[in-house]
């Protein structure tokens, strides 16, 4: 080896390395050719010894880095599956919780169904945000849950209820808060349940809260439920027309019930309520179970 | 550099001796490509006789790992000793490969 041709392979790798640098690897075979000790000069091989142990290492990393992002992403598939089943579960719990509450005070989940779906409606009509909605479904699922603490006697007299038992089911908001906030994930819940027969002017319970002091859903569920109840026959009368319904709730805004929500409500309630009233059971849970899907798998 | 092929049942284990470099490197990953080729997946490579590696020996075994790997197996290391294991350590390759202290065990440990 002359002098000349080990300045000659210094240029060359030193010109490889400078491409290396750059993120251009199309030369890389060439260094570790150079480590040839048999056949390059040793000052030569040793450099490129050194080059080729740094290339080595850098893609040693990579291989590790590629190994674990591919680990990562396995985990994360299995977390987003488990994430879905848990969400699956809690979904099927709170439509199991919600008929159950039904079968307490009569043999039909419909009443339940159908004022999730108008409350939903309204949920949407006023724009609210995918979190308040599923705390809105929730709570109307759950409104009544608390009348699983109300003995039968009074909860299925027939007749009117005495001051004393009107003070007794007025109870099962509380009863209905208790229940779920033993649950995280039906906590946000608690709105609906807690205040939902509050009063736009302060005169409905438990609190006594007045107008803004009401939380949003609970407002809104106020209409559904009123509205509901008014269009479905019960023991004691005959199911009104929509229209008919909501000139009685007409008489009460602004006492009962927000101007705002129940203005919304009323432009188009006559037709979701056609929509609604038209479903059997069946078709209302399905069509429920949809939309719940929509809202909790995101 | 010499190159020991011993099929086992879950694995080939081979047996490398000598001195793994840019010269013998070349050989090293043709006699992997065929293995591969012919269907093996599972590699336990006993290292007790490696005398040196260098970077371009390094490479081939990142090489082979890689092509393994796509294949749903890999290559696992027995025997390393002295200075091939330093070079393991400072490239990194204990955190790729599994290294076992001899290929009974890796091949105990490929279940």
């Amino acid at each position: 080896m002359t002098d000349l041709s080990s300045e000659l392979l210094l240029q060359r790798l030193t010109a490889i390395m400078g491409q290396v640098s750059q993120g251009d690897h199309s030369q890389v075979e060439s260094i570790f050719e150079l480590t040839k000790d048999a056949v390059y000069p040793p000052e030569i091989a040793n450099l490129a010894e050194s080059f080729g142990m740094m290339i080595v290492q850098i893609d040693a990393r990579q291989q590790r880095l590629e190994r674990l992002m591919a680990e990562l992403q396995e985990k994360n598939r299995s977390l987003e599956q488990l994430s879905r089943s848990l969400m699956s579960a809690n979904i099927g719990m709170l439509e199991v919780l919600g008929s159950a509450i039904a079968k307490r005070d009569s043999n039909t989940s419909a009443h339940n169904y159908r004022v999730c779906l108008y409350a939903i409606h309204i949920g949407r009509g006023l724009g609210l945000p995918a979190d308040n909605l599923r705390s809105l479904i929730k709570g109307a699922f759950l409104h009544d849950i608390g009348k699983i603490a109300i003995s039968d006697t009074i909860l299925l007299k027939p007749d009117g209820l005495d001051d004393r038992e009107y003070e007794i089911i007025k109870t099962h908001v509380l009863h209905g808060s208790e229940i779920i906030k033993a649950y995280s994930w039906l906590s946000d819940a608690h709105d609906v349940v807690l205040h939902h027969h509050e009063k736009y002017n302060g005169n409905g319970y438990p609190d006594g809260l007045k107008a803004e002091q009401i939380p949003l859903n609970a407002r809104i569920f106020a209409v559904a439920d009123v509205f509901d109840a008014l269009t479905s026959k019960r023991p004691y009368k005959e199911a009104y027309v929509p229209e008919y319904a909501l000139q009685l709730m007409l008489t009460d805004v602004g006492s009962h019930f927000d101007p705002e929500i129940f203005t919304l409500f009323s432009k188009n309630a006559v037709s979701i309520h056609q929509t609604i009233t038209g479903m059997s059971e069946i078709q209302l849970m399905n069509t429920l179970h949809d939309i719940l899907q929509d809202y909790f798998h995101t | 550099m010499e190159i020991q092929i011993t099929q086992e049942p879950k694995a080939v284990v081979l047996t490398i001796t000598g001195r793994l470099d840019a010269v013998t490197a070349p050989e090293f990953e043709t006699t992997l490509r065929n293995l591969i080729d012919q269907g093996t997946h599972q590699v336990v490579a006993d290292l007790h006789a490696l005398d040196y590696i260098s970077s371009a020996g390094l490479r081939a075994l990142l090489a082979v790992g890689k092509l393994l790997k796509a294949k749903g197996g890999e290559i696992c290391f027995a025997n390393l000793h002295g200075t091939v294991r330093e070079v393991f350590d400072i490239s990194g390759f204990g955190s790729i490969f599994t290294l076992h202290d001899s290929p009974a065990d890796a091949l105990a440990k490929l279940g």
